[in-house]
């Protein structure tokens, strides 16, 4: 009985507390709730952080219905297909970027790197160029520039989101975010998915999140809407796109091709 | 433990309780190789390159391999301390544990936890969702493995509870040949199984669905859940017939300091070398055998040598070692540990070669082509394994009648014709029907050796050292494969380079075909120097096993005396007639 008796006034003792505090927290602006942010602003502060980066680090990562890409001009043994599965870039303003891209040939995921420097690409795969640097066109007409170019880089993306609202304040792994949702023209991925998105037509949904400290953007996800061709009970292909690590102190040079080969 | 009342089990026969306790020990030992056949696999079907997670994926083995390892040095002394039941059940419970966290890697909710813990507690970022499904994978092997070494103390210690010492070498033959034809198929098995679920799953699917049975389509996964219900029977098993064991305690304390010492030399001894015998076995090149085996960090090393110089230290002061280091001033001990120090060499060469050579020849990387060379490197590593396991109970039996000596040398001898034989025949073109016979020489001469070195060590310790003899012999073999996979890897690499360098030198104009002609060339010699050293590895351990002496007659059991090992005490060291 005296246990119960105590263990009772501890619990009246810690809802007191726990009132008391609930008080204390809420004296001076019971009657103004604090009004939600406005998405368009937090996305704008977004955007302008991101434009004006001297460096960042992406990481893109596809799940569900595989994106079948072409390697430049670089010619397999066989007719194999070749499907984007990963990628983490760093850019470094204005116009250079290095990038680990995992690809799967066949049933094997490798990894190809690729270095930019202006419209300059460098690619190196053990399995596509047998570990060597070589000069090739990765991405057709692809510039690293492009990533920030103002009418088609990543913030003039995300500038034309449309239907833009604020789903809530949320955590994302631990680290809260603004979570924000909207619609954009597929055509206007393009700079968000190097161009590997594989519609040109009809919308795509986005969500966009924020890190509440700062207002840097940090994931954006996508769900690419099925082709009609898809397989009954195929997923959707949904893009994860993370950017972190801003404004760090990098430099990309070329590789050095030359000695790799001992050909060049 | 228990050396008094030999043979004191109430209601079951003691054979019947050693063949239940055995299964989980074969199950563990089984899972130390089933995976390292399918690792390319696994590491496909994680959606990662295969070449840069190779060696981290390799982690998945030898992990196994250092978790197997650490337990097996303490879990019999701690069986002393607090009974053989409840530690044996509670290490198969571990063991189930991590089988089933194995196949639990995509699990949403662990991986959240992870990212969160990386983002909060760690102040990271946590790693993408791939890596995280491959660190839960070696998670769960390291856990299965901290459950599976520790059977085999314990399993060996039980032997000592139920059986006279008289009647003891059957029994403590028979657990060694448990948990060596365990690891020994563990590569067939996990070959076999794989190519079987590619090439069948979707028919399993379809006649479980027949049954009204929903299940995905069966892959290197469905390994590891076999693993539970198997354990589960033998849970229940041995919790009904271990109540019949008697269980006394000894009075004593454990060698924690000592304990944590010998772990954290075999951590540092397995990462500063970059220990992966096995996982090198799947290497599909000499690049891969680089990940898979190459020094890790000097600093893990040093860290390990002091550990280890630690450890002597403690071990030569404490009243009750964890190891007494005496057991090495015997002579038959000495020579039996140096020559399977050697065997250990030996064997992660001739384990390695094959995969090597298979894997070099897949044309194109789909997941049919890698099943397939997996399922065939399995069968070329079983034309090893399999007659070195077989080889094992001839080797007995000309032990009792030859000594310990002439069957370890004669065996060892044939090894080194083997390799002889592997290194100077072996090429691109070579038949597997070829490689399978050099394969069984060697496998045969190394098997030859498995019985007289183990009872050459086993019967010069005292009775009731032999629990932590078994485990330091079987532990210097794994360390020996470790020391071969680093230093062979080191040689072979700088090699490799010299030879492409040499060959591409008078390349023709394809730049392309030139460099993989060079790279398949300058791999294949390397492959065979290799072999060379291993002919050269079997000679030393021949020289070794000339030290031996005794062993054609069972020697007398040294008497039991538990409680003397409260002190220190010269090491008595039973003698055949040959002395």
């Amino acid at each position: 009985m005296r246990l119960s008796h105590r263990l009772a006034s501890l619990a009246v003792a810690l809802v007191a507390l726990a009132v008391a505090l609930g008080a204390c927290n809420g004296s001076g602006n019971e009657n103004t709730p604090t009004p939600p942010p406005d998405p368009h602003a937090l996305l704008t502060d977004a955007i302008d952080k991101l434009a004006s980066a001297s460096s960042f680090v992406i990481e893109i990562s596809v799940s569900g219905l595989p994106v079948k890409i072409k390697v430049g001009d670089i010619t397999l043994p066989e007719e194999i297909p070749v499907y984007f599965e990963y990628a983490r870039g760093t850019f470094v303003a204005p116009d250079r970027l290095q990038a680990a891209i995992d690809i799967k040939v066949a049933d094997a995921v490798a990894r190809t790197e690729l270095v930019a420097l202006g419209n300059d690409q460098y690619m190196r795969s053990d399995l596509l160029t047998q570990g060597n640097w070589v000069q090739e066109e990765v991405i057709d007409g692809f510039s690293p520039a492009d990533l920030l170019a103002p009418e088609t880089g990543i913030p003039s993306a995300l500038a034309r989101v449309r239907n833009l609202e604020l789903v809530g304040r949320t955590d994302l792994d631990g680290v809260p975010v603004h979570h924000l949702a909207g619609t954009i023209d597929a055509q206007d991925v393009y700079s968000l998915t190097f161009g590997l998105i594989g519609i040109r037509d009809g919308e795509v949904n986005l969500d966009i999140y924020l890190l509440t400290d700062g207002n840097w953007v940090e994931q954006i996800v996508m769900e690419e809407p099925l082709p009609a061709e898809a397989e009954e009970g195929a997923e959707p292909t949904r893009w994860q796109i993370n950017v972190l690590d801003y404004n760090q102190e990098i430099t990309i040079t070329a590789p050095e091709f030359g000695d790799q080969d001992g050909n060049e | 433990m228990n050396d008094g009342m030999p043979g004191a089990t109430r209601g079951h026969s003691p054979w019947l309780i050693l063949l239940i306790v055995c299964l989980p020990v074969f199950i563990g030992a089984l899972d130390l190789t089933i995976i390292s056949a399918v690792l390319p696999e696994v590491i496909l079907s994680l959606n990662l390159p295969v070449k840069e997670y190779l060696d981290q994926a390799s982690w998945a083995v030898s992990g196994y391999l250092l978790a197997y390892a650490i337990s097996m040095t303490f879990t019999g002394r701690l069986s002393d301390l607090i009974g053989r039941r409840a530690v044996y059940i509670a290490c198969l419970i571990v063991f189930m544990l991590g089988s089933y966290l194995v196949t639990a890697y995509d699990s949403a909710l662990v991986n959240g936890w992870i990212a969160r813990f990386y983002n909060v507690v760690l102040g990271q970022r946590p790693p993408r969702l791939e890596e995280r499904h491959l660190y839960l994978v070696i998670t769960g092997r390291i856990i299965q493995a901290l459950g599976a070494g520790a059977m085999v103390p314990v399993t060996l210690a039980l032997v000592g509870d139920m059986f006279p010492p008289a009647r003891r070498a059957k029994p403590l033959g028979l657990v060694g040949a448990v948990d060596t034809l365990g690891w020994v198929l563990g590569h067939l098995y996990g070959g076999v199984m794989v190519r079987f679920f590619g090439q069948n799953g979707d028919r399993l699917v379809e006649a479980a669905q027949r049954i009204g049975l929903g299940i995905s389509k069966p892959s290197w996964e469905t390994l590891f859940i076999l693993n539970i219900p198997v354990s589960l029977v033998a849970l229940v098993a041995a919790w009904w017939v271990l109540k019949s064991v008697p269980q006394q305690r000894t009075a004593g304390r454990f060698d924690l300091i000592g304990t944590l010492l010998i772990a954290l030399a075999l951590i540092g001894l397995n990462v500063g070398l970059g220990t992966s015998p096995e996982a090198a076995t799947s290497a599909t090149s000499l690049e891969e055998l680089k990940q898979a085996g190459t020094g890790r960090n000097i600093y893990f090393l040093l860290a390990g040598l002091a550990a280890f110089g630690l450890f002597v230290w403690v071990e030569r002061r404490v009243a009750v070692p964890l190891i007494r280091l005496g057991m090495f001033r015997s002579r038959n001990f000495a020579s039996a540990a140096f020559t399977n120090l050697l065997v250990g060499y030996c064997l992660a060469i001739g384990l390695v070669s094959a995969p090597l050579l298979v894997n070099f020849r897949v044309d194109t990387p789909t997941s049919d082509q890698i099943q397939e060379a997996a399922y065939v490197a399995g069968l070329l590593l079983s034309g090893l394994t399999v007659p070195m396991a077989l080889a094992a109970m001839p080797g007995g039996w000309l032990s009792d009648r030859l000594g310990y000596r002439w069957p370890t040398a004669v065996g060892l001898l044939a090894a080194m014709a083997g390799f002889i034989l592997t290194g100077t025949l072996w090429d691109v073109q070579t038949s597997y029907w070829m490689m399978g016979a050099h394969m069984a020489l060697i496998g045969i001469g190394l098997g030859l050796t498995i019985s007289p070195i183990s009872t050459a060590a086993l019967n010069d310790v005292h009775e009731d050292e032999r629990g932590i003899a078994s485990g330091l012999i079987l532990n210097l073999r794994l360390i020996g494969m470790t020391v071969a996979i680093s230093s062979l890897t080191i040689y072979s690499l700088n090699r490799f380079d010299t030879l492409v360098a040499q060959y591409q030198g008078s390349g023709a104009d394809d730049r392309v075909q030139t460099a993989v002609n060079a790279s398949m060339s300058a791999a294949m010699k390397v492959i065979n120097e290799m072999q060379l050293i291993g002919a050269g590895a079997a000679l030393a351990a021949f020289a070794a096993a000339l030290f031996l002496r005794g062993g054609r007659s069972t020697p007398a059991p040294a008497p039991a005396m538990p409680q003397q090992r409260m002190t220190r005490r010269p090491a008595s060291s039973p003698r055949g007639p040959d002395d």
